[in-house]
């Protein structure tokens, strides 16, 4: 008897089981095939000499590739970009949604103005960027009214700061409403306690609303931190594959590289851009579980 | 410590919303008072321009003999607790508690005292290093009130502060609340919109109604002597009977005459002639369910009334039974010792201490008798 219905119960545990994989099985194909396997293939790629061949020579692809000029080059130029464009879109766009939070007329029409560059192809951007830019462009010409000599912007030192103003020009109003989102969620009786503790407005930004606001700068810097690896996109339309100096993008090089077919190199450039993004992205998990575990949830 | 004093105070919303109209009475100091009232009637907005968190759109408001129309909420020396306590969730009890202090820079070792002091009161001793979110709800409100108390202000202003605790909880610190009143000798504002809280917390309540104030009295004299048939109804519970009747002269008496029996008004409540303009029209009548009685009881009542009445529900509340009876159409509940009371569809005798009759005006709601 109890033989019998041990078997039983193991039948229906093992029939929920297969049942369980079987809903499972479309999302894990999904993420195995265009996320996982993929992922894989690109570290094995790393780690032979050549797809035909396919002998395995472990790090020396990376080795080679940490000696490249080119690569580190193009690694420096996107960790300056990253490390200019990231804090500025987060800074500003806070202080974007801190200013339209405020009582001041034609707030809806500040909102709209700040969220309707998302709204705008980055070709056609690109465009008005190149004529706005240009030696002749619009810029010069206003500079020039106030004696500043002309510059050639996309070929000169200054160039990232074209790609940076045009970074943040299509990324702060997402990241604005982002914040807008999470200052309105934020208690209402916490700021009130604070006004009538005697707290003044900078203690309570700094005290109250960013420790609530923590988990949405968070969110905010990995998604400009992935759109900074992907400004590579405007500097392409603008200034094709080989631009002048701090252009000159990791995204760029792979592209450069993907195109010359040396499949080896493009792989390790990917490993190394993924173990980067992994560990930039756990640091700022780690600094964000310690600031803001308190008040979520 | 301080009074309050209103002088015509409103407040319009910027869409038009009248909130708070035309707002006055003197809270004295010491004085426990309770705005009471149903949703939307204007006592949180009423606190909240205490506080300086909504702005006075005109009149005037003093703390003391200080305007504080325009003072900026932390400099108006009153502190506030709020329905869902407010605590700062990254902040410790003792943070929390320390918050307002630490603000006005006060030196450390008297934080600390001062603190451990409100603790004790409170009975937070064991509870000051947790975090908010490793507290029960009573702990929590606790906290609330410590941070409230511990900067002794010239007032305390309390929004709904129990409303978010359990039954048991909510009669506990009640007392607890009453308590610290006396204990601190200080001007307490509270806010509720539970007829028992306020009456058994406030000195004295203020029931609102639309924004206005419908009668400022003692919870004895707002149950006994209500000014019109919104007081009547909401304090009191179960709540006031009330039924359209249409008074009568008979030989020489004046009669009440409902929808399923009819009521002698006594002589006592006619001497005056303030009904004989209502004979001929109808009136509105309110009777206490506690002022029934079953007929083999009404021995020693002087004027009262017999009625017949069919138990429609009857529910035990222990020291008593709540009768709700069908007399005609009209529908009343009655308060009743349990013993003898009657079950569901028995037909029962109730007489009516008419003594303690109520009358209204059926246009204005005002009381008339």
């Amino acid at each position: 008897m109890k033989l019998k219905e041990f078997i039983k119960r193991r039948s229906v545990r093992s029939r929920d089981s297969i049942n369980g994989w079987i809903w499972l099985a479309p999302s894990f194909i999904g993420v195995a095939v265009f996320y996982m396997v993929p992922f894989f293939v690109i570290v094995y790629y790393s780690m032979i000499d050549n797809p035909i061949q396919g002998n395995f020579v472990f790090l020396d692809n990376f080795v080679a590739l940490l000696q490249n000029r080119a690569f580190t080059t193009a690694a420096v130029n996107t960790l300056r970009f990253s490390l200019i464009a990231v804090p500025l879109a987060v800074i500003l766009a806070l202080a974007l949604a801190l200013l339209l939070e405020a009582r001041i007329p034609l707030k809806s029409h500040f909102r709209t103005f700040f969220l309707s560059p998302l709204m705008v192809p980055v070709a056609s951007i690109v465009l008005i960027w190149q004529v706005l830019f240009h030696f002749d462009g619009a810029i010069n010409e206003f500079l020039l009214r106030f004696g500043v000599d002309r510059l050639d912007w996309l070929q000169s030192e200054h160039n990232q700061l074209v790609v940076v103003v045009l970074f943040l020009w299509k990324n702060l109003g997402y990241n604005m409403i982002l914040f807008m989102a999470a200052l309105s969620n934020i208690p209402r009786e916490l700021l009130e306690v604070a006004d009538v503790e005697g707290a003044g407005p900078l203690y309570k930004l700094f005290a109250v609303k960013l420790r609530y606001l923590s988990p949405t700068m968070l969110f905010v810097t990995i998604l400009s931190l992935i759109n900074s690896f992907k400004v590579f996109r405007e500097a392409y339309l603008l200034t094709g594959n080989y631009p002048y100096g701090g252009l000159y993008m990791l995204q760029h090089f792979m592209n450069n590289i993907f195109r010359a077919l040396d499949y080896q190199r493009l792989a390790s450039a990917a490993v190394i851009m993924a173990v980067a993004m992994v560990i930039i992205i756990a640091v700022l998990f780690i600094i964000e579980n310690r600031y803001g575990k308190d008040v979520e949830g | 410590m301080a009074g309050i004093t209103f002088n015509n105070v409103r407040k319009i919303y910027p869409n038009g919303v009248v909130a708070v109209q035309s707002f006055s009475m003197e809270i004295a100091d010491r004085e426990f008072v309770v705005l009471v009232g149903p949703s939307g009637c204007g006592k949180s907005t009423t606190l909240r321009m205490i506080a300086g968190l909504e702005d006075i759109t005109d009149g005037e408001l003093y703390l003391g003999d200080r305007l504080i129309n325009d003072v900026a909420p932390k400099n108006r020396d009153i502190s506030m607790v709020f329905q869902n306590y407010a605590l700062y969730p990254h902040l410790t009890v003792f943070d929390n508690i320390a918050f307002g202090l630490k603000l006005r820079r006060v030196p450390r070792k008297i934080i600390r005292q001062k603190v451990e002091d409100v603790a004790k009161v409170l009975d937070l001793g064991d509870l000051l290093q947790r975090k908010p979110k490793a507290l029960s709800g009573g702990q929590r409100q606790r906290v609330a009130l410590g941070r409230a108390i511990v900067r002794e202000p010239a007032a305390f202003l309390l929004d709904e502060p129990l409303s978010n605790l359990d039954a048991n909880l909510r009669t506990q610190m009640r007392s607890e609340i009453k308590k610290l009143h006396y204990q601190l000798g200080a001007t307490f504002v509270y806010v509720t919109h539970d007829q028992t809280e306020a009456m058994t917390m406030g000195d004295r309540l203020v029931v609102m109604k639309d924004g206005f104030i419908q009668q400022v009295d003692t919870p004895q004299n707002l149950y006994d002597h209500p000014c019109n048939l919104f007081v009547a109804g909401f304090i009191g519970s179960p709540k006031m009977n009330t039924l359209e009747a249409m008074l009568e002269r008979r030989d020489g008496s004046l009669i009440a005459v409902f929808d399923g029996g009819e009521l002698t008004i006594p002589a006592s409540r006619t001497y005056d002639g303030s009904l004989d303009r209502y004979i001929g029209k109808p009136v509105i009548l309110g009777i206490r369910p506690e002022d029934f009685h079953m007929e083999s009881e009404h021995a020693g009542i002087a004027n009262s009334c017999l009625i017949s009445a069919r138990v429609e529900l009857s529910e035990q509340i222990g020291s008593g039974v709540y009768l709700y009876v069908k007399c005609g159409e009209t529908q009343l509940i009655a308060t009743l010792p349990t013993h003898g009371a009657a079950r569901h569809g028995e037909s029962v005798r109730l007489t009516v201490d008419c003594e303690k009759l109520y009358i209204f005006d059926k246009d204005s709601e005002e009381i008339i008798a």
